[in-house]
């Protein structure tokens, strides 16, 4: 693995979070966790590019949705290459498009699971370029 | 009609006095004028008898002259002398008729007295011829006596035509004033006969008032004991009962002294002191009947004047059926409420699961790379923690979905709002509606009521709101859509607003906003009962609940009273 993995969590749920970032770092990534999309998005402004962005889609009062409209304006090989957006709301997993996002989970979620199927992206990003 | 009877009495009390006063004058003049005239005739006669007296002694001189003689003869005549002026000066002389026109005749005779009397004062003057004198005076006073004859017959004659008139006076009663009596006992028998019949018309409409009052009362009683509604008459001070109807004794199925009713009636009484301040007025209480079920009754309270005597009078309807009705419905609208609520719960409870799901992942993790107890238990914890929020979580769910009772208590005003507004907060989060308590009372700001039933209903506004605000015009989403819940207390009341910017509530809806049915929502989201239920729930609690629009939006408004808790006695 070349890649240097790093993630980004965001998510209002301070414990949540730190467990998806502990779960993580057991993997190899290198991850920051912001608790609100504001700080999520100075982080991203402020230089940090993430290979993986894992937002709520809401985090206290603002919209996640909104996170990732701001991320995938970052220029091309700046922006993370998987989105990934968790609620605990009941949504269909298809319309994780609608928020233009590439991995959509309704809480509580499967970490194996979720890691798997972003490192499946990851992999299918990877070959695509190597293409 | 009093006044004229006022004048018919007065005015037979004047004709009567002046009735005696007419009999009084007539009969005195009567007598006086009988006294005068029998004067009258008196005087003549006694100038008559002087006359002969006089004429006596001077026939007697001239026959016998002496000194003696002159002295006595001088004395007849001027006893003569004095009796003539009486025949014209006096009251008596008045009276005879024709009297007046002898007093010239009657004065030259007095000269001539005079003259007589004057000469006998010298008797030495007289000579042995004096006879002669004597007798030529006799001569002179024959026209004197001839005169007093004539005033004598005279007033014989008019005494008796006086005695006459008398007569007839007396055969013929005065006429005026027995008209008079007539006539005031005439009056006197009218306002008598008047008196009479209004007496008799006063105590026909009041044997018509005690009949039609005696009717209505047998009524009025069969109505109270076919009425389905309990109706009790005690003594507020002795708590004994004098009456009640069958439906009462439906209720309590107990005789009048079983301690059952005394329970009943003073339960009563506390509720009322509780609801309204004082033992009087409108109550909403429960009983627990001695067969072990429990029967909800609404009515009022108040006193009531029974027999004269000053009672209480408990009227209440067994309301248990509807009632139990009303909770039922209540329920299936607190059901309802969860029901769209469902996807916020959750959301909400997926909050914890997701990190119960994480925390036991990083558990079986650390487990299998062998990590220590300490950090695995760290993990125990946080599910543990986690666990508990989740259970805060359904403990919610479970308290709001239980069936309402119909058991009223204290409860904390502030406390209830904040489970209330806790249970929707989600939703509003959800659907990006700032909710804003500002509560200005303490904790122990109580009110009276079931505090469940009242949680639903705040869940109830605040659920209206969030709709109102989801669904607002667009004319108001300029500004974020927020609901603010105010509550303060002000003196003896809890005020309650819930404020939202949501465009407000149509004027043509507002006046029927609470009745049942009601709804500007759509049918698939709302029942209509929601607020006819909330008023039920504040009637309860002896408030009262209004809608208003305000400048940007709707304004609900909760009036309750207050629980005032007695202050303890200091200790000395």
């Amino acid at each position: 693995m070349s890649i240097y993995r790093t993630l980004l969590i965001c998510d209002d749920e301070p414990e949540l979070a730190e467990e998806i970032s502990e779960f993580f770092a057991a993997g190899g990534w290198s991850v920051r966790t912001c608790h609100s999309a504001p700080d999520a998005l100075m982080v991203l402004l402020e230089g940090y590019h993430p290979l993986c962005l894992i937002t709520d889609l809401r985090v206290g009062e603002h919209d996640g949705a909104e996170l990732v409209t701001a991320a995938r304006l970052l220029p091309k090989d700046l922006q993370p290459q998987v989105v990934v957006i968790i609620t605990g709301h009941i949504v269909n997993e298809a319309e994780a498009a609608d928020f233009d996002a590439d991995l959509l989970y309704v809480k509580p979620l499967d970490p194996v699971m979720m890691v798997d199927q972003i490192e499946a992206v990851l992999a299918q990003a990877a070959g695509s370029t190597s293409l | 009609m009093h006044v004229v009877s006022a004048v018919m009495v007065l005015t037979t009390i004047v004709f009567f006095v002046a009735t005696v006063m007419v009999y009084n004058s007539t009969d005195n003049q009567r007598s006086m004028l009988a006294k005068k005239i029998h004067n009258s005739g008196w005087i003549v006669y006694q100038a008559q008898l002087e006359f002969l007296k006089a004429t006596s002694r001077l026939r007697l001189t001239a026959v016998s002259p002496s000194p003696g003689e002159f002295e006595a003869l001088k004395l007849r005549l001027e006893l003569l002398r004095s009796r003539l002026p009486v025949l014209y000066e006096s009251d008596e002389s008045d009276l005879l008729p024709g009297l007046a026109g002898y007093k010239p005749e009657l004065q030259i005779f007095e000269q001539r007295l005079d003259g007589m009397i004057d000469a006998l004062a010298h008797p030495n003057l007289f000579d042995v011829s004096g006879n002669e004198v004597f007798h030529e005076w006799d001569i002179e006073l024959e026209p004197l006596g001839r005169l007093l004859q004539r005033v004598l017959l005279s007033s014989v004659s008019y005494n008796e035509a006086t005695a006459q008139i008398e007569a007839q006076l007396d055969a013929n009663p005065a006429r005026i004033p027995l008209l008079l009596l007539f006539a005031s006992g005439s009056i006197l028998v009218l306002i008598l006969l008047a008196m009479e019949r209004r007496v008799q018309m006063r105590l026909a409409e009041v044997m018509a008032g005690q009949a039609a009052l005696e009717s209505m009362e047998a009524s009025l009683l069969a109505v109270i004991q076919a009425t389905p509604a309990c109706v009790i008459v005690f003594d507020p001070k002795s708590e004994q009962v004098r009456f009640v109807n069958p439906a009462a004794l439906a209720v309590v199925d107990a005789p009048l002294n079983d301690p059952d009713w005394k329970r009943l009636t003073r339960t009563a009484r506390d509720i009322a002191v509780d609801t309204n301040g004082n033992p009087w007025g409108g109550i909403t209480m429960t009983f627990s009947r001695r067969q072990g079920d429990v029967v909800s009754l609404r009515g009022n309270l108040c006193e009531v004047l029974w027999h004269g005597i000053p009672q209480a009078l408990l009227v209440v309807a067994d309301t248990s059926r509807i009632r139990h009705a009303e909770l039922q419905v209540m329920q299936a609208a607190k059901l309802a409420t969860l029901g769209e609520m469902a996807t916020a719960i959750a959301h909400e409870l997926n909050q914890p699961l997701a990190v119960i799901k994480m925390a036991a992942a990083n558990a079986a993790r650390l487990v299998q790379s062998g990590a220590g107890q300490a950090v695995v238990q760290a993990k125990l914890e946080r599910i543990q923690g986690q666990v508990d929020r989740a259970k805060r979580i359904t403990d919610q769910v479970r308290r709001y979905a239980r069936m309402p009772t119909d058991q009223s208590s204290s409860f904390s005003i502030r406390a209830a709002l904040e489970l209330a507004a806790g249970f929707v907060a989600e939703q509003y989060r959800a659907a990006g509606i700032h909710l804003l308590l500002r509560f200005n009372v303490s904790p122990d700001v109580m009110v009276v009521g079931e505090q469940t039933m009242f949680e639903q209903l705040i869940v109830n506004l605040l659920v209206n709101a969030r709709d109102a605000c989801e669904s607002r015009p667009s004319a108001s989403l300029g500004h974020p859509p927020r609901v603010i819940v105010h509550c303060r207390a002000e003196d003896d009341r809890v005020l309650i607003e819930v404020d939202d910017n949501a465009g407000g509530i149509a004027p043509d809806i507002l006046p029927h906003l609470f009745e049942a049915f009601t709804t500007t929502k759509p049918a698939d989201k709302g029942t209509g009962l929601g607020l006819s239920l909330s008023r039920t729930v504040v009637r309860d609690m002896g408030g009262t609940i209004s809608a208003a629009n305000l400048a940007e939006g709707a304004r609900f408004t909760v009036d309750l009273p207050r629980l005032v808790v007695p202050a303890p006695e200091m200790a000395e």
